[in-house]
């Protein structure tokens, strides 16, 4: 007996309606796809200082991140996040182009961190140990922070690759 | 002998021009041939190369051969305008 894949029919509208939109077109040219970018990564550092230095504060930088998330997905027509079956062979492609830039810049950030960790603990270590206190605030920022690179690079990315519409 | 890279690999295209000979729409076209009216537009432009799958659908709904449509040379104007 053959089993047939249950398509989602409401995802499929949702596509359509994302694919056939018109009317966040101001968010599909270069030059504002490239400011999304920018806005995205100015909320992301400010976003992670806030929860280091005033926590309430970064719960208002969560909720800005989110909306430019929101519109830096939508200028890119939600291609970097949809299956591949939603997609035509050219978005396929450029979307899985955009995941090894993402995943490339996603590396660095990760092996920078990872080596300044490395660097501090030589530098502060005794007798090979070295107690960190970790804050609320501190745990947050860095939540928030490889939490918003791992949402936010792919359609990055694509924005960055992509032409204008 | 190593590999061409892709960008030095153009695809020529005269489908602008054909489907405007069939009064087609960038969207209509998409939407016969299943893919997003963006796709077509780089289609047009030579800044992207079908599938050979994508490349037939067209040419068959366009009713003309697929080498008359897409050319890894470029077209001449007796191509153009026969």
């Amino acid at each position: 007996m053959m089993m047939s894949a249950r398509p989602n029919k409401s995802l499929e509208r949702q596509v359509d309606s994302v694919m056939r939109d018109t009317r966040f077109d101001w968010l599909r040219t270069r030059r504002s796809r490239i400011a999304l970018v920018a806005l995205m990564i100015v909320v992301l550092v400010a976003n992670a200082a806030a929860w280091l230095l005033i926590p309430l504060a970064g719960i208002v930088f969560v909720l800005i991140g989110a909306v430019v998330w929101w519109a830096l997905r939508m200028s890119v027509r939600v291609v970097a996040d949809l299956p591949e079956e939603y997609l035509d062979e050219r978005q396929n492609q450029v979307r899985d182009r955009a995941y090894v830039d993402a995943y490339r810049w996603f590396a660095a950030v990760t092996l920078v961190a990872a080596t300044a960790g490395l660097v501090l603990f030589i530098i502060f270590s005794t007798d090979d140990q070295w107690t960190v206190t970790l804050s609320y605030g501190g745990l947050m920022a860095a939540f928030w922070t490889f939490e918003g690179l791992a949402l936010a690079l792919p359609s990055m990315a694509l924005a960055l690759r992509e032409r204008g519409e | 002998m190593g590999r061409k890279p892709k960008s030095e690999e153009p695809v020529y295209s005269r489908l602008e021009e054909l489907r405007a000979a069939k009064g087609l729409s960038r969207n209509e076209l998409a939407d016969e041939v299943g893919v997003h009216y963006q796709t077509i537009g780089y289609l047009e432009r030579g800044e992207y190369s079908p599938s050979l799958s994508l490349a037939l659908r067209i040419a068959a709904l366009l009713e003309v051969p697929v080498e008359q449509l897409f050319s890894l040379t470029p077209f001449t104007k007796t191509e153009g305008t026969r």
